[in-house]
C-alpha cells in the first residue's frame, strides 16, 4: 500500500454551465494535514463533496486508501470523519446522544462505541454538557459538539471544513490543538480555512484553490518564498525628497520604495542585512527617523498576491 | 413609514403558505357553494327535498304517488329492474344526503293495496337523524291513506286517484310564520347569501390567523426585532406603523373573503343585504386579528402557529355551526358555544338572512358585533400578559 | 443499526413539539369538538320527538275539531310518547309574549276556518307543527267529502280513519352506525395523512440534499434505505399510537360506537398511518425546499380530508357518482370507505378493495421513493 491516503486527479465539477472545480487535482500524504485555501465559491467544500461523494462529478478520478471512491464505498468511509463547514447535529438530541447516534453510524459494538463517544467528549471538552441540547449551547460548544460528533469513531482520515468559523480564540486554540493531537495520533487531515495563521500553523503543505483550479501548492515557506517582496522595513519620518528615494531605490535588492503619511516603506526580494544597509544610508545622509519595523511576507500576502485583492462573493 | 414596510414586506416570507391556503379554501368554498344548498339551513324546512324513486310497481296507484311527491319535492326516478336494486348503493347516496330520502315500491303493490295486506310494504331509506325522512313518510301515509279510505268508501280507482291528488294540494298548505322581535316574517324565502358568509368564517379566520401571526413572529425574532429598536423610529411611531400593517393586511385579507362571498351569492334574493354581512365580516377581521396576536404571543414558530391555529379556529368553527348548523346540537353544546366568540358571527348571519334591510339594525345585530369586538380585545390583552410575563422570565 | 436508528427515530419525533401537537394533540381536540356538535345526535334514539310546548289561539274564539285532535296528541299512548304539551291562550299577544319568553316553542293560530303555526325559527319543530296541522285538515277534507257524497259509507270512513295505516317500513341494514360517524372516521383519516409531516421531518434528517445533518448521515457507511425504513418504521408506530389513543378516547371516553370491533379500526388505521408516512416519504423525497416540506404534506391532507368528508359530510358521496375515480386515488377517502363499509355492511368487496388499495398506494409511494432515493451522490447540494 502506498502512503497516499486521498488522490484525487483531474477532477471537473460543472454546475450547468459554470465550472465549479476544473481539472483539480490533489494529493494526501499519510500522516499529513493538507490545508485547502482559498477565497469564497473557490471550489474548495464543492471538492470535498465530491472526494465524499456526495456530489457527482463530471470527470476525473477520486481514490481513497488506493481505492476508488463511490457513494457505495462503505469500507472507505468508515474510515472517514468530517467536520462539516455548518454545524450538523441534530437540535432534538442531546450532545451525548448526538454523539452516540453519529458513533453509531461507524461503530457497531456498544462498548467500544461507548467508550469512543466519552472519549470524545472528553477531548472537545463537552463532557459537563452530555445532557445539554444543542440550541442550549453557546456557539463554541456546538461547534466543538460538530467536531465531536465527526471525529468519535477515530477515523484515519479526518476532513475538516472551516470547523473555527465564529469559535472565539480559546476555543479555536483548542480546537487547532486538538486536530494536531489527532494528527500525532495518526490522522491524515485535509483542513480547509479563510483563517491564513491557522493554516499556517498547522499544516505540512497548502494548496491555494481559486475558481476551480489549483493556483499554488507548497509548504508554507515554499509558498512565501514564491513571493516577489521577501522582506518590507518600514521606517517612520519627516518628509523626504525624490532624490533620496531614488537613492533608496539603488540599494541592493531593494526594488521599490514609497513615502506616504510620514512612513517610508522599502520593498526588497531577497538579500541578507537589508536593514543595517538602508540604516547606514540613513547615517550617512544624516537622515532623521523614527520607528523602525522590518516585516516577512504572511501567508496572507501570499494569498491576496494569488488571490487578487478584489472582493468576492 | 420604514417598519409599515418592513411588515408588509415580510409576508413575502409567507407567500406560498398564504397561496396554498387560499387554494385549499377556494375550492373547498366553491365545492360546498355548489353542493350543499339544501345541507345548511333548509334541512329542517318544509322544502323540496330529494327524493329517489324505484318504482318496481309502475301501477296507476304508484303513478300517482310519484307524481304527487313530483309537485312539492325534487323527485329522481331510478330505472331499476328488481335485479339492479342495490339498497346498498342508495342507502350510500341517503346517508350522504345526495338523497335525503328514497323509497322503493315494490312489485304488486296496486294489487296489496287492494287486497288490504298493504302494511309496510313500501320500503324506504331515510338517514337516521333525519326530519325529512318522517315529512316525507309522513306525506306518503296521508296520501295513501286517502287513497284507501276512498277505495273503501266505494270510489273507483280513478276517483279515488284524482280526489286523493286534488285534496293533499289543498291541505298541504299551511301558513308559517317566524315570529322574532315582535316582527313576522315569512318563511317562504329559504336561498340566503348567508351560508357563503357563514363558511367564510373558517377560511377568512385561518388565513388571519396564520399570516398576521407569522409576520408578528417574524418580527418577534430576536435579531429583526434588536435592528428595528436600536433604529432611529420612536417606540411609539414604530407600533402605530405596525399597528396599521397589521390592518391593512387584516382589511385585505378580509375584503377579499368578502368579494369572494358575495360573487357566490350573487344570485341569492337577499343580496341587496351585503352591506350587513360586510359589517359583520369586519368584526371578524377584528376577532382573528386579536386571535393572531394571541396565537404569536404563544410562538412564533411557523409550524406551531399553524397548529394553533387550526385548533382554535376548527374547534370553534366545528361548535359554533360554521361547518354543521348549530340546530343539530345539543342544547347545552349551543349554550357553551354562546361561549365563543365565532357563534355571535354565525348567529349575525342568521339574523341579518332573517330580516329585511329596514329593520336589521337592532339591539341583537349590535350585539353580536359588540360581542366579537369584545373578544377580540380579550384575546388581544390575553396576548399583551403573556408577552409582558415572557418578558419578565426572560432577564 | 436498524433498531438503533429506530429508537433514535423515536426519540426524535416525539421531542418536536409540533409533530406531538398536530398528531397527538389535534386529533383529540377536534374529536372532542366532533364530540360536542353531534355527540347527542350520535348518541340520541334518532327517531325520538321531544314533546313540543305549544300554544293555541282560537283567533274567533271558538274551540274547534283540531283542538281536541290536539289535545289528543297530548296524551300518552301505547304507539307513541306524548307528542304535544298544549296551553290555550286567550289572546295571540299573550301567547306571543310566551313564545318571546320561550315558555312555548310554537302557536297554534286558529282564525277564519284556517291554522297558521307561529314558531321563532325553522326546524324540526316548525316541521312537526305543520304537519299535524296537514294531517288534520287531509282527514277533515276526507271526513267532509266522504260525508257529504257517500253518507252511507260512513261505517267504512271511521274504520279506515281508525286503521292507523302504515304503508311504509324502514330498509334498515342494522348498522346502528350513526351517519355522524362519518366526520370521526375522516377525522381519523386527516390524523393518519399528518403523519406526512412526520416523514418529511425524518427524511430531512437523512438526506444530504435536505439538511447539514442529512450530509453527515450520507458520509457514513450505512445503508441509507435500510435507515430511511427504520425511520418509516418508527414514524409509522407513533402515528398508530397516536391514533389509537383518538380511537380509544372517542370509544370510551366519549362513548361513541365505531361501528366495528375496536381491534378492527386499530388495524385499519394503522394501515393508514403507514399510508400517510409513506405518501410523505414520496413527498420529502421529491421535495427540496423547506417551505415545501412543511406546506405541502398540510395542503394535501386538509385537501383530501376536505373532499374525504371533514368539513362537508357527504362531498365523497357526490364524487362517487360524478367521477369515482377520484375516490379511489384519494387516500383519505379510501380509509373513510373502509371504515364505513365495515361499520355499515361488514366486510364487503368493496371494504377489501379498499384495504388493497391503501397497501397498493403505500407499495407505488415506497417504490418511488425508493427509486428516486437510491441514488447516493447528487447533481448539487
Amino acid at each position: 500500500m502506498s502512503d497516499s491516503i486521498v488522490k484525487v486527479n483531474n477532477l471537473v465539477k460543472r454546475y450547468k454551465e459554470k465550472i465549479a472545480v476544473d481539472n483539480f487535482s490533489l494529493e494526501l500524504k499519510k500522516g499529513e494535514i493538507l490545508g485547502l485555501l482559498g477565497p469564497n465559491g473557490s471550489g474548495k467544500t464543492t471538492t470535498i463533496n465530491c472526494i465524499l461523494s456526495l456530489l457527482s462529478f463530471n470527470k476525473g478520478e477520486i481514490m481513497i486508501f488506493d481505492k476508488e471512491m463511490s457513494p457505495k464505498a462503505y469500507d472507505i468511509k468508515s474510515k472517514i470523519g468530517v467536520v462539516p463547514q455548518n454545524v450538523a447535529v441534530m437540535n432534538t438530541l442531546n450532545v451525548y446522544e448526538n454523539v452516540d447516534f453519529f458513533c453509531g453510524l461507524y461503530i457497531k459494538d456498544k462498548n467500544k462505541r461507548r467508550r469512543y463517544v466519552e472519549e470524545a467528549l472528553e477531548f472537545t471538552g463537552l463532557s459537563d454538557y452530555k445532557k445539554y441540547k444543542p440550541k442550549k449551547l453557546s456557539g463554541g460548544l456546538v461547534r466543538r459538539l460538530n467536531i465531536a460528533c465527526g471525529i468519535a469513531h477515530k477515523p484515519s482520515l479526518i476532513i475538516f471544513d472551516e470547523p473555527t468559523v465564529a469559535v472565539d480564540p480559546q476555543s479555536r486554540n483548542a480546537i487547532l490543538e486538538g486536530i494536531k493531537e489527532m494528527n500525532r495520533a495518526g490522522a491524515s487531515i485535509i483542513y480547509t480555512s479563510h483563517y491564513m495563521e491557522e493554516v499556517e500553523e498547522i499544516c505540512s503543505r497548502i494548496i491555494i484553490m481559486d475558481h476551480g483550479k489549483k493556483v499554488a501548492e507548497g509548504t508554507a515557506n515554499d509558498l512565501k518564498n514564491s513571493l516577489k517582496i521577501r522582506e518590507s522595513i518600514c521606517i517612520g519620518m519627516p518628509a523626504i525628497n525624490e532624490d533620496i528615494i531614488k537613492d533608496i531605490k539603488g540599494i541592493n535588492h531593494v526594488y521599490d520604495a514609497k513615502y506616504s503619511e510620514g512612513e517610508l516603506v522599502i520593498s526588497l526580494d531577497g538579500g541578507e542585512h537589508n536593514l543595517v544597509h538602508v540604516l547606514e544610508y540613513f547615517n550617512e545622509k544624516n537622515l532623521p527617523f523614527g520607528h523602525v519595523q522590518t516585516k516577512l511576507p504572511t501567508l496572507n500576502d501570499v494569498f491576496l498576491e494569488i488571490t487578487g485583492k478584489e472582493l468576492r462573493d | 413609514m420604514t417598519v409599515f414596510k418592513a411588515t408588509l414586506l415580510s409576508l413575502r416570507s409567507f407567500l406560498s403558505t398564504i397561496i396554498i391556503y387560499f387554494l385549499i379554501f377556494a375550492i373547498f368554498t366553491v365545492v360546498r357553494a355548489n353542493f350543499s344548498t339544501n345541507y345548511n339551513a333548509d334541512i329542517y324546512k318544509d322544502t323540496s327535498l330529494n327524493v329517489a324513486v324505484v318504482d318496481l310497481d309502475k301501477s296507476d296507484i304508484s303513478e300517482a304517488l310519484i307524481s304527487y311527491l313530483d309537485s312539492s319535492q325534487n323527485i329522481t326516478k331510478l330505472n331499476l329492474s328488481n335485479n339492479e336494486l342495490d339498497y346498498q348503493a342508495i342507502n350510500d347516496n341517503v346517508r350522504f344526503e345526495i338523497y335525503d330520502y328514497a323509497i322503493v315500491i315494490p312489485e304488486g303493490f296496486k294489487n296489496k293495496l287492494l287486497s288490504g295486506d298493504y302494511k309496510d310494504s313500501i320500503q324506504y331509506l331515510a338517514s337516521t337523524n333525519s326530519a325529512s325522512g318522517y315529512l316525507i313518510s309522513q306525506k306518503i301515509n296521508t296520501f295513501l291513506s286517502d287513497i284507501k279510505t276512498y277505495l273503501d268508501c266505494g270510489y273507483s280507482e280513478e276517483e279515488a286517484i284524482s280526489i286523493s291528488l286534488e285534496q293533499v294540494k289543498k291541505t298541504d298548505i299551511v301558513e308559517t310564520k317566524i315570529y322574532s322581535n315582535n316582527d313576522y316574517k315569512s318563511t317562504i324565502n329559504n336561498a340566503s347569501i348567508s351560508s357563503s358568509f357563514i363558511f367564510s368564517a373558517y377560511s377568512c379566520l385561518m388565513i388571519l390567523t396564520v399570516c398576521i401571526a407569522s409576520v408578528l413572529g417574524f418580527l418577534k425574532n430576536k435579531d429583526s426585532r434588536d435592528r428595528i429598536s436600536i433604529s432611529g423610529t420612536s417606540f411609539a411611531r414604530r407600533n402605530k406603523e405596525l399597528i396599521l400593517a397589521v390592518l391593512v393586511i387584516g382589511f385585505v385579507i378580509t375584503v377579499f373573503f368578502f368579494i369572494y362571498s358575495a360573487i357566490l351569492g350573487r344570485n341569492q334574493p337577499d343580496f341587496h343585504m351585503l352591506f350587513f354581512y360586510g359589517i359583520n365580516e369586519f368584526f371578524l377581521m377584528l376577532l382573528g386579528l386579536g386571535i393572531a396576536y394571541f396565537i404569536c404571543s404563544i410562538t412564533s414558530n411557523t409550524n406551531l402557529i399553524n397548529m394553533i391555529s387550526n385548533m382554535i379556529v376548527l374547534s370553534m368553527s366545528f361548535l359554533c355551526g360554521v361547518f354543521v348548523p348549530s340546530e343539530f346540537m345539543s342544547e347545552s353544546v349551543v349554550k357553551f358555544s354562546q361561549l365563543l366568540p365565532v357563534y355571535w358571527f354565525v348567529d349575525c348571519c342568521k339574523y341579518i338572512e332573517h330580516h329585511s334591510a329596514s329593520n336589521v339594525i337592532s339591539s341583537h345585530f349590535i350585539e353580536c358585533l359588540l360581542i366579537q369586538l369584545v373578544y377580540a380585545i380579550i384575546f388581544f390583552v390575553a396576548g399583551i400578559i403573556i408577552n409582558k410575563k415572557k418578558e419578565q422570565y426572560a432577564y | 443499526m436498524f433498531l438503533r436508528i429506530f429508537s433514535y427515530k423515536i426519540k426524535q419525533l416525539i421531542r418536536m413539539p409540533w409533530i406531538v401537537g398536530w398528531n397527538f394533540l389535534f386529533p383529540l381536540v377536534l374529536a372532542s369538538a366532533f364530540y360536542l356538535g353531534f355527540g347527542n345526535m350520535i348518541k340520541d334514539d334518532p327517531n325520538r320527538l321531544d314533546t313540543i310546548e305549544v300554544a293555541y289561539v282560537a283567533g274567533d274564539g271558538i274551540n274547534s275539531n283540531f283542538l281536541s285532535v290536539i289535545k289528543e296528541l297530548s296524551k300518552e299512548t301505547k304507539d307513541h310518547g306524548k307528542i304535544l304539551e298544549v296551553t290555550s291562550f286567550d289572546s295571540l299577544e299573550a301567547a306571543s309574549d310566551a313564545l318571546n319568553k320561550k315558555d312555548i316553542e310554537g302557536i297554534y293560530y286558529e282564525h277564519d276556518d284556517s291554522i297558521e303555526v307561529i314558531v321563532t325559527e325553522n326546524g324540526l319543530i316548525s316541521t312537526s307543527l305543520s304537519q299535524i296541522v296537514k294531517s288534520y285538515q287531509n282527514y277533515q277534507a276526507s271526513f267532509e267529502k266522504i260525508l257529504s257524497e257517500k253518507p252511507e259509507a260512513i261505517d267504512a270512513l271511521i274504520a279506515s280513519i281508525n286503521s292507523n295505516m302504515s304503508f311504509l317500513k324502514k330498509y334498515d341494514f342494522k348498522s346502528g352506525v350513526s351517519q355522524y360517524m362519518q366526520f370521526f372516521y375522516a377525522l381519523l383519516a386527516m390524523s393518519s395523512l399528518f403523519s406526512s409531516w412526520v416523514s418529511t421531518a425524518m427524511m430531512t434528517s437523512l438526506c444530504a440534499n435536505l439538511s447539514e445533518c442529512g450530509k453527515r448521515f450520507e458520509m457514513a457507511p450505512g445503508h441509507k434505505l435500510k435507515a430511511i425504513f427504520a425511520g418509516i418504521l418508527a414514524g409509522t408506530l407513533l402515528q398508530s399510537i397516536s391514533n389509537t389513543v383518538v380511537i380509544c378516547y372517542v370509544e370510551y371516553c366519549l362513548g361513541l360506537h365505531w361501528g366495528a370491533p375496536i381491534y378492527m379500526v386499530i388495524a385499519i388505521t394503522s394501515l393508514a398511518s403507514a399510508l400517510g408516512i409513506s405518501i410523505g416519504t414520496l413527498i420529502g423525497s421529491i421535495f427540496k425546499n423547506e417551505m415545501a416540506l412543511s406546506m405541502v404534506p398540510l395542503a394535501f391532507t386538509m385537501t383530501c380530508s376536505f373532499f374525504s368528508g371533514l368539513m362537508m359530510g357527504g362531498i365523497q358521496q357526490i364524487i362517487k357518482n360524478f367521477c369515482p375515480i377520484l375516490n379511489k386515488i384519494n387516500p383519505a377517502t379510501v380509509f373513510t370507505d373502509s371504515l364505513y363499509q365495515l361499520a355499515c355492511y361488514g366486510k364487503t368487496s368493496a371494504y377489501y378493495q379498499d384495504l388493497g388499495i391503501m397497501v397498493l398506494m403505500i407499495a407505488i409511494c415506497l417504490i418511488i421513493s425508493v427509486l428516486i432515493l437510491r441514488r447516493r451522490n447528487y447533481d448539487s447540494l
